[in-house]
């Protein structure tokens, strides 16, 4: 069986590799974790901000239209 | 015309059919606030709104833009046929029912989207929906986008079913769900593509229930849940050993 690696992140910090975030990861056997890095909890939120622009942007379009959302 | 512009037009003009519908039922029954008068109302309203039964695109059909005071809701989410939709993008987002299964029951009339491949925040956004019954995955259904998106105070959903060589993938379809304890997957297929309830509360059934369908064969996934909901859950050991049985997938909490 391949190793598995933990990662677990200094208070404050989360792990990522630009896709998964997590604070405890259990990597998938035959994941290296090469590719983490941990990222302040600040950052964090603002990568989640930005990625809510989507849903934002449709709110907007209804409020534009004078459509209470 | 816009996505916004026809969502919020499709919204009006069925509470438009609603109001006429009702109104020229409950004079056709003598008028008056009556039993008799109200159902005859009903029944008009809902045999014109789906097509005596025959209706099958549902998109934005009961979408309500203010979901802090929904026009459909337990008083007014009154079908008197079956709902079998094969579209159904934002059919009920903001939707005020609070609980769809005791409804239907009352109401005796089913909702099924196992024929149905377009979900699309479909109860996103229903602040008030507290339970939701069984929801049949349709084996076509590319991704369940933000389908149970911001439902504040879902606690349950009872069931999600999913079909055999089910590969739906499950872009936001929890997120936000900041009460939702007890999920249940049933059915012949697993969880095949990533998977986050990183904003729920779940439960230890829960949690287990959703290894249990984590698929044992697919690579390079990733299920994230919350870190307070599993320490709440599980000891360290139990966590392990939970873990350990899905050894394919990344487990992340934050």
């Amino acid at each position: 069986m391949n190793e598995r690696k933990e990662l677990h992140a200094t208070e404050g910090h989360i792990f990522t590799n630009g896709t998964v975030y997590g604070t405890e990861i259990w990597l998938a056997e035959g994941v290296s974790g090469e590719d983490f890095y941990e990222i302040t909890l600040e950052e964090y939120n603002a990568i989640a901000e930005s990625e809510e622009a989507t849903e934002e942007d449709y709110r907007n379009a209804l409020n534009d239209m004078g459509v209470n959302v | 015309m816009s996505i916004a512009t026809k969502a919020a037009q499709i919204a009006e003009n069925e509470y438009k059919v609603y109001e006429a519908g009702y109104e020229k039922g409950k004079a056709e029954g003598g008028g008056g606030d009556t039993e008799a008068a109200y159902e005859n109302g009903r029944k008009e309203v809902w045999n014109a709104i789906q097509w005596n039964g025959k209706r099958t695109n549902w998109s934005y059909a009961f979408y309500c833009p203010n979901h802090d005071n929904p026009i459909w809701n337990d008083n007014t989410f009154k079908p008197i046929h079956d709902i079998v939709p094969l579209y159904a993008n934002r059919m009920f987002r903001g939707l005020g029912v609070t609980d769809m299964p005791a409804l239907l029951t009352k109401l005796g009339i089913k909702l099924d989207f196992s024929k149905c491949a377009t979900v699309e925040y479909l109860f996103s956004n229903s602040k008030a929906l507290k339970k939701y019954g069984t929801f049949n995955v349709n084996v076509n259904c590319d991704c369940l986008v933000c389908t149970f998106a911001e439902c504040d105070n879902l606690e349950t959903i009872e069931a999600i079913n999913l079909p055999n060589t089910c590969y739906t993938k499950w872009d936001r379809t929890f997120i936000r769900d900041y009460s939702l304890k007890n999920i249940t997957f049933t059915g012949y297929g697993y969880i095949q593509n990533d998977i986050v309830f990183s904003d729920c509360p779940l439960s230890k059934a829960s949690f287990t229930n959703i290894f249990m369908y984590l698929s044992t064969t697919a690579t390079g996934k990733t299920a994230k849940f919350n870190k307070t909901a599993k320490e709440a859950a599980f000891t360290a050991d139990e966590w392990a050993t939970l873990v350990a049985t899905r050894p394919n997938w990344t487990i992340a909490l934050i």
